[in-house]
């Protein structure tokens, strides 16, 4: 009697294993990988390097009321860069020194102006500041 | 030995009555609180100048989008003065939506608005920096694009003064045989009423010895395959395929 229940439990264990590998091996088969996960990884788009030439300025600040005609502009940039100032009425260049820096003056219309300050490295990167910048001689 | 001892009886007469006109402790500090005041009311106000698109006029306060598209508020009161873009002396009742405008006034940085003693309708010109694509010699038109994926026509008029921005700062006078392809460009001017994108420029600079810049060289393809797409009409007007 004994043995015929060990025999049972073992048989029991064994069909037990088979029927969990072969729901296992149909599970498996049954997995669908799709094509957008099997891509190749080649069209993975590196990203573009980031540009490291800047420009800031240092003044006129933005939206500054002057009571001078001719405002001085200076700022920072990469050294030997070429700069052109311009409002709606005139226009200046200027290079950057060795460290970088550069000042100049513009002369700008009485009431509001818009003044941009456009630098172009030896590479052609371009780099444009956009200041409003006004003259008034009234006292207020 | 008399007159030395009347001298010390009038000094110690005289300390006290000193004492009694020198303010109190009180009156300093209510002195220094007047004072620091009057200091941060110098600090929260300042002058300032902005331009913008009018979006709003009524009452006391005018609305506009400035240059960087921030709606910005300006007061007004009976001491600010107005002016058309002739500069003849106008008011608050001749503000229009959609009128450009430049405001100076004194400007409260804790509440961040305007109260404006000038307000001027102005007529400002955009400027337009890119790379110049195509260059029409019939029609003495260039194509500026820009890094942001914008194609604008540029007309050279007789008015538009051209330059070439030299390496070694200097400016040229040029005319359009001058102007190349693939060199960056700003230019100045005015849209046309009738064809949008195309500006009528009033000056025109360009980088002489300089590269294009390499944001717009990498989108030019992208440029040159949508204008293929576009169909002329011979007119001028430009259809584009459904």
């Amino acid at each position: 009697m004994k043995k015929e229940r060990l025999f049972l439990s073992v048989g029991a264990l064994v069909i037990g294993l088979i029927v969990a590998v072969v729901a296992f091996y149909l599970y498996q088969s049954a997995k669908v990988i799709s094509p957008q996960k099997n891509r190749p990884l080649t069209n993975i788009t590196k990203p573009t390097p980031k540009s490291t030439f800047f420009l800031s300025l240092t003044e006129p600040r933005d939206e500054e009321v002057s009571n001078k005609r001719v405002i001085t502009v200076s700022g920072k940039t990469e050294p030997k860069v070429t700069l052109l100032i311009y409002t709606q009425d005139s226009e200046e260049t200027a290079i950057s020194s060795n460290d970088g820096s550069f000042s100049t003056t513009i002369a700008i219309a009485g009431g509001v102006n818009k003044l941009s300050v456009t630098a172009a490295s030896p590479n052609g990167e371009i780099q444009t500041i956009v200041r409003t910048v006004s003259f008034t001689s009234e006292n207020f | 030995m008399k007159p030395l001892l009347y001298f010390l009886l009038f000094f110690i007469s005289i300390v006290p009555s000193v004492n009694a006109q020198s303010p109190t402790t009180s009156q300093i500090d209510e002195l220094k609180n007047k004072v620091a005041s009057k200091v941060a009311e110098l600090k929260l106000v300042e002058k300032r100048g902005i331009t913008g698109i009018v979006t709003e006029a009524g009452g006391t306060k005018i609305s506009l989008k400035d240059l960087k598209g921030n709606i910005r508020i300006i007061d007004v009161d009976e001491l600010t003065e107005f002016a058309d873009v002739d500069g003849k002396e106008t008011g608050l009742s001749d503000i229009d939506k959609g009128m450009q405008i430049g405001a100076i006034g004194l400007y409260n940085k804790e509440s961040e608005r305007l109260l404006a003693r000038f307000i001027d309708e102005v007529k400002m010109p955009e400027f337009i920096i890119g790379g110049i694509t195509r260059k029409d010699s019939e029609s003495f038109e260039v194509t500026l694009a820009t890094s942001d994926g914008k194609e604008y026509q540029v007309s050279i008029e007789d008015i538009t003064k051209s330059y070439g921005v030299e390496e070694d700062e200097t400016l040229t006078r040029s005319g359009f045989s001058k102007i190349v392809i693939k060199r960056n460009a700003i230019t100045i001017g005015f849209f046309d009423t009738k064809i949008k994108q195309k500006i009528i420029a009033t000056r025109f600079y360009y980088f002489d010895n300089l590269p294009l810049d390499p944001k717009i060289e990498a989108i030019i393809p992208a440029l040159d395959e949508s204008s293929k797409n576009v169909t002329s009409t011979g007119s001028g007007k430009k259809l584009t395929p459904l």
